[in-house]
């Protein structure tokens, strides 16, 4: 795993792990405190219906009294009632129709002390039916509220009723009145869309929403359809308040209740969407930790990468690394130490080049020296006899001049083959672009002329060019191949010369030359010290040609190595920084390594 | 020679007296019918009399929906009211039962009374102008599709532009009174909105649309009298009828005892209480298929006058009172060539007669108070216990009332929906208003026959059948001299301008 997929992994986890933790709490208390504060509203609401409900009664109650106080003041009423006119009759028995309308009332039936009407509002001809038991039934009610069953012409409803009396000449007169209670009525009591008012009477059951329909009053229903009828699955019963029901069939007071039931869809879609949204700020907040992170990551392992490839170039042969920064962080100052460094390392390289330099032109010197006085001796020799001779018999300075001539020659000779030798040491490098393939061709080309040895040629189809002088390029290959020649006991064997495409450090496309010898091989020690300046295994070797391709690859960015064995032969391995193809290029070539 | 032209001389003589004597021995044509002369006019039937010259307009208030489709057969007071302005019969029966020219001027007998003649009056006109021939009077009954039993005659002959006869199949002594039904009125169908043409003595303008409480819906000009005031309809269906009189409403009729109070209080207005002119009786198919069975008689056929009596006095608001007998129901010897007639056609199968546990309804026709009152009581009777002796009464005389535990409601149906639960007899119980007198007993009896066909009118005794409640009146409420305003023999009003009553056209 890279530092950079580690740095992000980390800022990741320490971003969201806060986060989401926070998020969570953040949640839960929201959550939390949403279903309080609904279930406080709720109770709020149960409260004003029961108050409602008190206030409706208080509200019949008052106008029972009013109608019981106008009906004392009514003479013609009176005059009807205690039968006085039976023409005054239909007043009588329209007077309950009258005031009902006008109190606003839904059922109103004046009854006398037996108990049979002698005026209905909501049954105007229902008169003379005998009903005792519901005066009676409603005065012993607790608060005087009950509901009552009454019927119209048309059909049976229920009414939330209340009793009164009056007195009219000595007899008493009780008026039963109240309002319908229907589904509007429950409607209006619940007053929110979540909340559903459910009457559950010995009749049937009238709710206040839409969607249970209310059922019919007349109908009977099993307890446990009541139950089910009361609450789905997505409601729960919050409230039941009781209240008396006159069954006046069996003349008794049962039961009923009224069950106010919560719809928990809103709160359930309250707290889906708190989830939504708690889900869409976690994934923006991942989307953004993993973007950062990447950014962060890279932004910080940047340098880091920049600085080991800075470091990476190094070389006792290339200290001109740039590691100026002017960061002033941790990073800026390891930049700037590993450029004091290297720049003590450039130092120290160039005294050692100095030293180095001194000592292989104090070498050089010495050599030259001792090349120059091998080249010099015997030209001086000659001259010595020459003059010698010159001195003793002048006349056999020809026959002398003649016999001493070819060493002189000879002589001259080697002093112009050193100072070619001496010349090669620093070329000039005109860098170009060049393609190795056709360069080795050439070589081996002109090797394979010079006869003698087979040379191989195994090269790779795809592009394999370089950056560099192509003097420069020839004369390492050259060199090379003319060791591997050379290192052929008795001039039989093989030298193969490849070359393929290789990657290098960060992914870099590097060529590989490879010259291969079937030779006598070389020793560890040989090994070590074979690309030192005048270090030779030939005898008449300057000791140059290795240290020459050593610094014509190594001026090319390249790098130099060997493999050998002794008897089994030697590899000599460069490998050359590639000038990057185009992609149509790479891809016909089919891609990098081999 | 002369042999031959005393020969020819006496021949010619003896076939000149031949003939002479032939034709003195032909049938002699029938004598003339003596033509009954109208009856002298009276003032009998004059309930409210123009005073001062009275007013150029007249507001007239309809309480109930009024509609040129259903002319000329009315069907509520209001129809009642304008469409005897409009159109006119043959003749007329005042309150008095006399006979006074309508469209005809006079009539006659023939065939021992089977067939009766009729010539029309010289200037009878429809609005138009056009004259009314004897082909419009037979035309004007055709055009309606009416059947030849309902219409009461058997076929029509036009023997002149103005004189037409009609055919029974039985005898009148007197002349038909059928045709001063208004259902016989003549008139000229045009296409709906437009009042078919009349002849009366008022003709309608096109509606005038309001937003008034009490708009005006038309306005009848006076055709051809001049002087005649004008009358301005206007339709008040749901409003307040005191606030009609406060607004200065002229004539109205209603039943409703408020405003009969109201109008004691109110000196310009007098209120004048018309004939018992509705009986509202009971329909109910068990009954009947209880009478075919033989189940019921006797006693249990009817409610005993205080039965009746308490549901006149204490179920109904308005004028109403027990019903009395003799009905025309209970009158119908001299018609037993009808009673033939229906008891020959095939006995009527209600379409979806009422079946034991279907719904228990009450039926009556909507804006029929007096109707739902009653439904309403026999409703609470039925229902839970009250007066006991009046639902035991109730009890015996529709079966199936009592002792049951399934609910009895009302049940409103419109004007269509009750006739058809008429005709099918669908309901568990109907309430229905039925004339209390009538012109013609025959042909109220096949009218009745034609509207209840499950009756069995012909098969059972008609005044078996059903179970008559109470009797209702209307009250005319009217400005004093505002009109002169009579009555027909029905209670149908008809305002005049100064000369009320009289023969001729009203």
């Amino acid at each position: 795993m890279s530092f950079r997929t580690r740095l992000r992994l980390a800022f990741v986890a320490v971003v969201l792990i806060p986060v989401i933790a926070f998020a969570l709490a953040v949640r839960k208390t929201m959550s939390d405190r949403l279903t309080a504060q609904y279930q406080r509203r709720v109770d709020a609401l149960v409260a004003v219906i029961a108050e409602d409900l008190s206030l409706e009664s208080d509200e019949i109650a008052r106008k029972l009294a009013t109608l019981a106080r106008s009906a004392t003041e009514d003479n013609r009423l009176r005059w009807a009632a205690l039968g006085g006119d039976a023409s005054r009759r239909a007043y009588l028995l329209d007077y309950a129709a009258n005031a009902m309308q006008l109190a606003g009332l839904s059922m109103l039936q004046i009854q006398d002390a037996a108990g049979r009407i002698v005026s209905s509002g909501h049954f105007r001809n229902e008169y003379d039916r005998l009903e005792p038991e519901l005066p009676e039934l409603l005065g012993a009610t607790l608060g005087g509220t009950a509901l009552v069953q009454a019927r119209t012409p048309e059909a049976q409803f229920l009414a939330l009723a209340r009793v009164d009396s009056f007195r009219l000449g000595g007899r008493r007169f009780t008026l039963v009145g109240g309002t319908s209670v229907e589904r509007s009525f429950l409607a209006g009591l619940a007053r929110e869309s979540d909340l559903a008012i459910s009457l559950v009477y010995p009749g049937g059951v009238v709710t206040s929403g839409g969607d249970i329909p209310a059922l019919e009053a007349e109908a009977v229903l099993p307890d446990a359809e009541v139950t089910s009828a009361e609450a789905t699955a997505m409601e729960h019963v919050v409230a039941e308040l009781a209240i008396p029901f006159v069954d006046a069939a069996r003349g008794e007071l049962v039961d009923s209740r009224i069950v106010v039931t919560q719809r928990l869809d809103e709160l359930q879609a309250l707290h889906r969407s708190i989830d939504s949204w708690f889900l869409a700020a976690v994934a923006v907040t991942v989307l953004v930790a993993f973007l950062l992170a990447g950014w962060l990551s890279s932004r910080i392992s940047r340098p880091l990468v920049e600085l080991a490839h800075k470091t990476s170039q190094i070389d006792l042969d290339r200290l001109n690394i740039d590691f100026r920064s002017t960061r002033k962080d941790e990073l800026g100052a390891l930049s700037r130490l590993l450029g004091s460094m290297t720049e003590r390392l450039r130092a120290g390289a160039s005294r050692l080049k100095e030293a180095e330099r001194r000592a292989t032109i104090g070498e050089l010197a010495r050599q030259v020296n001792h090349d120059i006085k091998n080249g010099l001796t015997p030209i001086r020799n000659v001259f010595r006899h020459l003059m010698q001779v010159t001195r003793e018999d002048v006349g056999e300075l020809p026959r002398v001049f003649a016999e001493r001539q070819g060493t002189i020659e000879s002589s001259i000779t080697y002093l112009e083959n050193l100072a070619s030798n001496y010349a090669r040491l620093y070329p000039r490098m005109d860098r170009q672009p060049c393609d190795l393939n056709a360069i080795v061709s050439q070589v081996v080309t002109n090797a394979q002329s010079a006869g003698g040895v087979e040379i191989l040629m195994e090269l790779t189809d795809r592009s394999t060019v370089v950056n560099g002088d192509p003097v420069a390029l020839r004369r390492i290959i050259e060199n090379l191949v003319d060791n591997a020649i050379d290192s052929l006991e008795s001039g039989t064997g093989t030298v193969t010369v490849s070359a393929q495409i290789v990657s290098g450090e960060a992914d870099t496309r590097m060529i590989r030359v490879s010259v291969s010898d079937s030779g006598r091989g070389m020793s560890e020690e040989q090994q070590a010290k074979i690309f030192d300046d005048f270090y030779t295994t030939k005898e008449d070797g300057t000791g140059l040609g290795l240290s020459i391709v050593r610094r014509l690859v190594l001026d090319l960015n390249g790098t130099i190595r060997v493999e050998s064995e002794l008897g089994e032969g030697s590899r000599f391995i460069i490998e050359l920084p590639s000038v990057a193809p185009t992609g149509a290029q790479d891809r016909r070539e089919g891609g990098q390594g081999e | 020679m002369a042999d031959v032209m005393n020969h020819i001389r006496t021949t010619a003589l003896g076939a000149i007296a031949l003939v002479s004597i032939s034709g003195a021995c032909a049938r002699q044509p029938e004598p003339e019918p003596k033509l009954e002369p109208p009856p002298a006019a009276g003032r009998e039937c004059e309930v409210v009399s123009l005073t001062d010259g009275g007013a150029e307009a007249i507001n007239v208030a309809l309480l109930d929906e009024v509609s040129p489709a259903h002319a000329p057969r009315p069907r509520n007071d209001a129809e009642r009211l304008l469409f005897r302005q409009l159109y006119e019969t043959l003749i007329r029966v005042d309150c008095e039962g006399r006979v006074c020219p309508g469209l005809a001027a006079s009539w006659s007998a023939l065939d021992g009374g089977r067939s009766w003649r009729f010539v029309l009056r010289s200037d009878a006109r429809f609005w138009d102008g056009s004259a009314v021939t004897a082909q419009d009077v037979a035309w004007s009954w055709k055009g309606r599709a009416q059947p030849a039993a309902v219409a009461g005659f058997d076929s029509v002959t036009i023997q002149d532009r103005r004189t037409l006869t009609f055919h029974f199949g039985r005898s009148y002594p007197t002349v038909p009174t059928l045709f001063a039904d208004l259902a016989h009125a003549v008139m000229l169908s045009l296409p709906v909105p437009y009042w078919p043409l009349g002849t009366g003595p008022y003709r309608v303008e096109r509606p005038i649309p309001s937003s008034d409480l009490a708009h005006l819906i038309m306005r009848a000009t006076p055709v051809p009298d001049e002087s005649r005031p004008r009358i301005e309809f206007r339709l008040a269906r749901r409003a307040d009828v005191r606030d009609l009189l406060d607004g200065g409403m002229d004539v109205l009729m209603t039943g409703d005892p408020e405003v009969l109070e109201y109008v004691t209080m109110r000196p310009e207005y007098l209120s004048v209480p018309l004939t018992w002119d509705r009986t509202y009786v009971l329909l109910a198919p068990s009954r009947v298929r209880a009478l075919h069975r033989g189940e019921l008689g006797g006693d249990t056929l009817q409610l005993p006058p205080e039965i009746l009596d308490a549901l006149a006095r204490d179920a109904v608001r308005g004028e109403a009172r027990g019903h009395r007998s003799p009905a025309w129901w209970e009158e119908v010897a001299v018609c037993e060539p009808v009673l033939e007639h229906l008891r020959a056609l095939p006995p009527a199968i209600p379409v979806a007669p009422y079946r034991v546990g279907g719904p228990r309804r009450v039926a009556y026709a909507r804006g029929d108070e007096v109707a739902r009152s009653l439904a309403e009581r026999i409703v609470a009777l039925a229902t839970r216990p009250t007066s006991p002796d009046q639902a035991a009464a109730l009890g015996t005389v529709i079966p199936g009332l009592l002792g049951t535990e399934d609910p009895t409601s009302v049940a409103e149906l419109g004007a269509y929906e009750f006739e058809l639960a008429l005709a099918r007899g669908s309901e568990f119980l109907l309430v229905v208003a039925l004339p209390t007198s009538a012109l013609d007993h025959c042909y109220q009896l096949l009218n009745l026959a034609n509207r209840v066909p499950w009756l069995a009118v012909g098969r059972l005794a008609p005044s078996t059948t059903f179970v008559p409640l109470v009797d209702t009146r209307r009250h005319l409420i009217a400005r004093k001299g505002a009109a002169a305003i009579s009555l027909d023999w029905d209670g149908t009003l008809v305002i005049s301008g100064a000369d009320a009553g009289g023969g001729g056209a009203p």
